[in-house]
């Protein structure tokens, strides 16, 4: 019996878009409500989209249980709590939420297998899609492909492209197979969050030549074409956060340049968040919330109130959405 | 040896002039590529790298692609003369795709007449690289140059190769995920701490890390570092009464594992499940002086021997003196230590 499966499907049309989540206790079904949301935003467009979804949290818990990955990390997450509680006095106990958070966010880091596995489960489902494509008379170059990732997936979507793009054998890399995604669309991405921490920390990461985002600037993907050039593996990257969303780069309104993820070429949206004060303090309110959005271990709650939710994401962009999916 | 070397390098000079001339012999007998319809109209069953190449030139030619864009157009025909050198021209759509495979290429003859080729070794490109920059070209500038029906054949030529290398690519990543699960999904063996500790310094270790690093290609590494502390082995020894008894004893293991990644490993009953293990170890082991639970089994008058373990079963058994052999489940009373 195969493990994690990809999904596969017959397209009804000539797009498809698949959904990346980030982290949680998210099991197959658990975000139907935030497709069907997408869904409704399409309308009748969305009859001619297949709708794709990677569920990946099993492979955290494989590595979780074998290593007891969690216990491993203090240091990592002592390291980032001081770099936060640096921006402000105010924000130490926003900082110990973070912290937390981003410890779970960055173990795949130090543990190769772990980012491995998850590359490969995201791989062989964007090679399903294009074959599912090819199953329904679409050639590569004129399939319509976007992806929608959110928090830690926008990582592993980053990570999985930058190889593809770069390896002819994946049957993705653009130059070769003239196949390119209409849209990927990162919704708080954690990317240069993660590349500081990679930077921070790389003589102790085993294997980081094998994170993409840790060597070098961060780019989009691409693969060199007939003359050197660059040949893009994304025709639109788009790049949303709120300004109350630390995974996304901003801490209380304020850009942390290490953490905001920004691409070359992408199309940058910040939105304005806000959130209920607890006496006269945006940390405090933020605090709790990010405990209850982040630290849930079930499944995703989805809260409009939450800076770092995805439906509200979804929300706030559903004309872009139409416009960018169905374009 | 200089001797040797100067004469290969005579030799393959001479051969390249050869080839040279033999190629533009070959050209120039050759009717003017412009005048020539597409291939796809002459014989849409020729799906060979040879057709391709001679698609593509062909389109080059009624394009005017040498005026156009003259490097690619060079590197076009250098690779058509590499293909051709290398004995390559031949190769199917479904032969070249596996060229793409992340485990292993295309048959053997295939690779060593590439390898061979003059053109290969003038230049270090590899068979799979050649394959890739004809496919670049043919979806690159001159795309848009080729009329339909060139067009429509090269495309279904390109998507139908990248259909074969997808579900290569796909099956690889699934069978990493399988090796990934046996190492570290439900049912692998646990780390402890300590084992943990281990097998994440050892990754970082020059010159010994390479043993236990994941290949991006195939992924988990089959070895792992053991270091276990197990308290309720069980030996056999002869009290003072002259009775042969039964004991519950503490021992040591340092050592490693193997995972075989095998596909139908750890099914069936116990027994089989023994002797088709998803994993096995060995190494040293070590007993306290005396037959006691729960007691040190370090220091100058531990008992030291080795251990084989199997399936979550081991046995191991110590020399010198009191000698002594013991058997235990990978079960650990304290799990989350030692």
């Amino acid at each position: 019996m195969a493990t994690m499966p990809p999904q596969s499907q017959p397209w009804p049309g000539d797009r498809a878009v698949l959904f990346v989540h980030g982290i949680g206790d998210a099991k197959p079904g658990d975000y139907a409500p935030l497709m069907q949301q997408v869904q409704s935003i399409l309308g009748d467009g969305a009859n001619k989209v297949a709708f794709y979804f990677l569920y990946y949290d099993q492979i955290d818990e494989w590595f979780a249980n074998k290593v007891q990955a969690s216990k491993q990390f203090a240091l990592l997450v002592n390291a980032i709590r001081s770099r936060i509680a640096a921006s402000g006095p105010s924000s130490a106990s926003l900082g110990n939420v973070i912290a937390e958070f981003a410890g779970d966010v960055i173990w795949p880091v130090l543990i190769p297998d772990a980012r491995l596995s998850v590359r490969a489960a995201l791989l062989q489902q964007l090679e399903q899609i294009v074959l599912d494509g090819q199953a329904a008379n679409v050639k590569p170059r004129d399939q319509h492909v976007s992806i929608i990732c959110h928090s830690m997936g926008c990582f592993h979507v980053y990570e999985a492209l930058q190889v593809a793009a770069a390896d002819p054998g994946s049957g993705l890399s653009p130059a070769t197979w003239g196949f390119s995604f209409d849209n990927v669309i990162f919704m708080a991405s954690p990317v240069m969050l993660i590349q500081s921490a990679v930077r921070a920390i790389r003589s102790a990461i085993p294997q980081p030549e094998t994170i993409a985002c840790g060597s070098g600037p961060l780019v989009a993907p691409s693969q060199p074409g007939e003359q050197g050039q660059p040949v893009p593996m994304v025709k639109r990257i788009v790049s949303i956060t709120g300004n109350m969303d630390p995974v996304g780069g901003y801490l209380v309104r304020k850009q942390l340049p290490w953490a905001y993820m920004n691409l070359p070429g992408q199309i940058p949206f910040v939105d304005n968040e806000q959130v209920i004060q607890v006496d006269g303090s945006d940390d405090l309110s933020l605090t709790a919330l990010l405990q209850d959005a982040i630290r849930d271990g079930g499944s995703p709650k989805i809260t409009p109130e939450n800076p770092h939710d995805w439906s509200a994401y979804i929300g706030r962009h559903a004309d872009d959405l139409r416009s960018w999916l169905l374009g | 040896m200089t001797t040797t070397i100067r004469r290969v390098r005579v030799v393959a000079a001479r051969a390249c002039l050869a080839a040279a001339s033999l190629s533009a012999a070959t050209a120039a007998a050759q009717p003017s590529l412009a005048a020539q319809p597409p291939l796809a109209a002459q014989d849409s069953s020729a799906r060979t790298m040879g057709a391709l190449i001679d698609t593509l030139r062909a389109a080059a030619g009624r394009a005017n692609f040498a005026n156009q864009l003259p490097v690619v157009n060079a590197s076009l025909d250098s690779l058509a003369e590499c293909f051709s050198r290398g004995g390559t021209r031949s190769l199917s759509l479904e032969d070249a795709a596996g060229v793409f495979k992340p485990t292993g290429a295309t048959d053997a003859l295939t690779i060593a007449r590439w390898y061979r080729s003059p053109c290969s070794r003038a230049t270090p490109v590899t068979l799979g690289s050649a394959l890739s920059s004809l496919l670049i070209i043919a979806n690159g500038s001159l795309h848009g140059l080729m009329e339909s029906p060139t067009q429509a054949w090269v495309d279904s030529f390109v998507a139908d190769m990248n259909r074969i290398v997808l579900t290569n690519a796909r099956n690889a990543n699934q069978a990493m995920l399988t090796r990934e699960a046996a190492k570290y999904g439900p049912g692998s063996a646990q780390l402890n701490v300590a084992e943990v500790g281990l097998n994440y310094i050892v990754q970082l270790i020059p010159g010994v890390r390479r043993w236990f690093l994941p290949n991006p290609a195939i992924g988990p590494t089959p070895n792992e570092l053991v270091a276990a502390y197990r308290t309720t082995d069980l030996t056999a020894a002869q009290a003072a009464t002259g009775h042969v008894t039964g004991r519950i004893v503490s021992a040591g293991e340092v050592g490693l594992r193997r995972y075989t990644f095998s596909p139908s490993c750890g099914q069936g009953p116990a027994f089989v499940r023994l002797f088709h293990p998803c994993s096995w170890s060995t190494g040293l082991y070590v007993m306290a002086p005396r037959d006691v639970p729960l007691s040190r089994v370090w220091g100058r008058d531990a008992r030291a021997g080795m251990f084989v373990s199997l399936s979550g079963y081991h046995l191991g058994c110590t020399l010198g003196v009191e000698r002594r052999c013991a058997v235990g489940l990978a079960t650990q009373v304290l799990p989350y230590l030692f």
